[in-house]
């Protein structure tokens, strides 16, 4: 429905202005809080200056349509209009995620590092994230990138006004470097090149270990990097190929397939090509869509696993042991891979590693890690979700022939790509036990102090690796006189606030090192 | 009880027993912080924030109203390193150093401001003996006593720690069990040391 009359189109335009002037508000109310980076800040800056320049857009219209009353020009306005508008509600929607950024609403030690350790990975200064909270327990990273979505859309939508707008003008007036507050003068107040949100379980603000799943989470901007769109594309034939004989399978009209196969669709009755091309898309798309899911979960797994090591296995196997962990890939789980087949993956990623048996592992803790270890080994060595998957045809097909094959090509190739990054057995437990000993002793296991100048900086997953060891290894008892422990729970809201503060010192000191340098 | 001097204070610090070992974590650029007979502190990136609110009176002996008070009366913030913080005339803000201590039972400390920022009216600590055995952070009150507004970035030395020996048994078993940041006033005070004065209140 348009508006074709001059006075209405007005009345439209104000309400318009009216609601960029409350973004415009808002942006600036949301300036005066506290972040844990700069980043927060540049985007609210960016969004600010994308609302201002459709502003001058909608003004210029208002100008315009004072020539006339009614009719296609004022139709040809409004249609101009709504476009705009909805790219000012847009932007209004992410305000969500500078809320929630807010350092009072997030882990804010970890989100420098996370940030930095993303940077170096991806070899790429320009990659910004935004840390914030949900309200459903779930970790997740929204794979598109913000900037290259808002260069898209502005592109695509404001070059097709009538004003004459360029794709060069809009990248330098909206997407030049924009700098922080002058408060903030290095070079990570640049909004970047790219920006993605990570969102952690608000719930689980403080319980710092259970944040090693952010592995996971990077590394499906790992995997992006590494597959691009063609991977799949490129072996649709391959997963054609395999579904085609499952189709055939519950197919009933024989006779319509074989004219189908031997080509002579003439001689194929419409409704019976259209039912058979409708069901053959149906078990391909089902497919594509357990294939697309199943390889990248498992893959971003592998990807925690070498950043995070054995810390990533604690924080999935709590996150992850629930009901329904046997539960094949279907529409209703979204197509996620099951969870006891993610933890036997990880499980069996850290033995070939020599995580979990290995003789470096502190004699005090040896005992109690040992049967926390096997307490997962149990999980995993039932094997009910395979049993699942394999009688499941579809899932049979694509995880056998298809997902395993590659995921053990894929991690060569992600091997590669972050080698410098991977935390091995022997950085892992060269120092563990001096590690775990601050901890013991309430200090934040931010380095290896032996003198002043004997010292060694920790590294985000070597002190949640330590954190969580020490975490599992714990001897208190749960219950005294029928009561919960109180010393327990003291000690766990201690663990966090050591590691929490290690992290930070850890970053501190880190670019305290390089100003030296 | 001595003061120790900075080659005893080296050797606090390098000693192998982690129980006995002075922890200052982290110590960084550890040849420009340990001085003659003190250890710079440098300002934490958290504070505590004041604020007027409706609430009318802060008393210790409504003991029920006071944690839900205290809490409507402060506000915490945390400064990025390398964002800054102003500090206005006659306001007092809570903060902390940036490092992270723990004391053995031999030693104890007191915390005092640095000459430097005393003189342009800013006073660090009130309460600043730090006692054998403590693991945390102190928390410093900071109030601007001068006459024009002062800006404060984390990370900068604010204030310095005197170390002494100390004597006998005891250790630090106070209220404040290791502050990461710093900390809201404790004012639920149910020892008798207090209560036999409250109770009769009128």
């Amino acid at each position: 429905m348009w508006i074709d009359n001059k006075r209405n189109l007005e009345f439209y335009i104000i309400e318009t202005i009216r609601k960029i002037d409350k973004l415009d508000n808002y942006i600036n109310e949301l300036l005066s809080k506290h972040y844990p980076t700069g980043t927060p800040s540049s985007f609210l800056l960016l969004i600010k200056k994308s609302a201002t320049f459709i502003k001058s857009d909608i003004v210029k219209i208002l100008t315009i349509i004072q020539n006339f009353s009614e009719g296609y020009e004022i139709i040809h306005y409004h249609r101009q209009i709504l476009g705009l508008e909805e790219m000012i509600k847009m932007l209004w929607s992410h305000l969500k995620f500078v809320d929630g950024a807010q350092t009072h609403k997030v882990p804010w030690s970890i989100v420098p590092s996370i940030e930095k350790l993303l940077q170096d990975i991806t070899n790429d200064p320009g990659k910004k994230i935004l840390f914030r909270p949900q309200w459903n327990y779930n970790f997740s990273v929204q794979p598109q990138d913000i900037i290259g979505h808002y260069k898209r859309i502005f592109i695509d939508r404001l070059t097709k006004l009538d004003f004459g707008h360029t794709a060069e003008e809009i990248e330098e007036k909206i997407f030049k470097r924009i700098k922080e507050r002058e408060n903030y003068e290095n070079d990570s107040d640049w909004i970047g090149r790219s920006l993605y949100i990570f969102s952690f379980p608000g719930i689980d603000k403080r319980n710092i270990i259970m944040h090693c799943i952010i592995g996971h989470e990077m590394g499906h901007l790992i995997l992006d990097e590494l597959l691009k769109n063609e991977y799949f594309n490129v072996r649709s034939e391959q997963l054609k190929k395999y579904i085609i004989p499952v189709w055939r399978k519950y197919h009933k009209d024989e006779y319509s397939l074989d004219l189908f196969d031997q080509n002579q669709m003439k001689d194929v009755s419409p409704i019976s090509m259209k039912y058979i091309m409708a069901t053959f898309m149906n078990f391909m798309n089902e497919a594509r869509l357990i294939w697309k899911k199943g390889l990248k979960e498992l893959a971003s797994d592998y990807i925690g696993v070498l950043l995070f090591g054995p810390s990533f296995l604690f924080s999935l196997y709590f996150f992850g042991v629930k009901q329904n962990i046997d539960d094949i890939p279907k529409k209703e789980t979204n197509y996620y891979p099951s969870r006891r087949l993610r933890l036997r993956l990880v499980y069996n990623y850290l033995v070939e590693k020599g995580f979990l048996y290995s003789s470096k592992i502190p004699l005090q803790l040896r005992s109690n890690f040992d049967n926390f270890i096997k307490s997962i080994k149990n999980t995993v060595y039932n094997k009910s979700d395979e049993k699942n998957i394999n009688e499941d045809d579809i899932c049979s097909i694509v995880y056998n022939k298809l997902i395993f094959p590659q995921l053990k090509e894929l991690k060569t190739s992600i091997d590669g790509k972050i080698n410098d990054y991977v935390l091995t057995e022997e950085i892992l437990f060269k120092n563990i036990d001096k590690i775990i000993e601050r901890i013991e002793n309430q200090i934040p296991p931010n380095a290896i102090e032996n003198a002043i100048d004997d010292h060694e900086l920790c590294t985000i997953p070597l002190i949640l690796n330590s954190s969580w060891i020490y975490n599992i290894c714990y001897t208190g008892n749960v219950l005294v006189n029928g009561k919960i422990n109180e010393d327990i729970l003291h000690f766990k809201d201690l663990l966090d606030r050591i590691t929490l503060k290690g992290i930070e010192f850890s970053f501190i000191e880190g670019e305290y090192n390089n100003y030296l340098n | 009880m001595t003061v120790l001097k900075e080659s005893e204070i080296k050797a606090r610090i390098n000693e192998p027993n982690i129980k006995k070992r002075l922890i200052i974590t982290p110590l960084l650029d550890a040849k420009e912080v340990i001085e003659s007979s003190s250890v710079d502190l440098r300002l934490g990136t958290e504070f505590i924030l004041l604020r007027r609110r409706i609430v009318g009176c802060l008393d210790i002996n409504k003991q029920n109203e006071i944690k839900r008070d205290i809490h409507s009366y402060q506000e915490r913030i945390r400064i990025n390193v390398w964002g800054r913080f102003t500090i206005h005339p006659g306001q007092l803000i809570l903060g902390s150093n940036l490092e992270y201590l723990s004391f053995p039972e031999d030693l104890m400390a007191y915390v005092v401001g640095k000459s430097t920022w005393g003189r342009t009216g800013l006073v660090i600590a009130t309460a600043t003996k730090i006692d054998p055995g403590f693991k945390g952070s102190i928390t410093l009150e900071i109030i601007n006593l001068g006459e024009v507004p002062i800006v404060l970035y984390p990370g900068i030395p604010i204030a310095q720690l005197v170390i002494h020996t100390a004597k006998g048994e005891g250790i630090y078993n106070g209220s404040y069990l290791n502050p990461t940041g710093p900390q809201f006033p404790k004012l639920r005070k149910t020892s008798r040391n207090w209560q036999f004065w409250l109770s009769k209140a009128r």
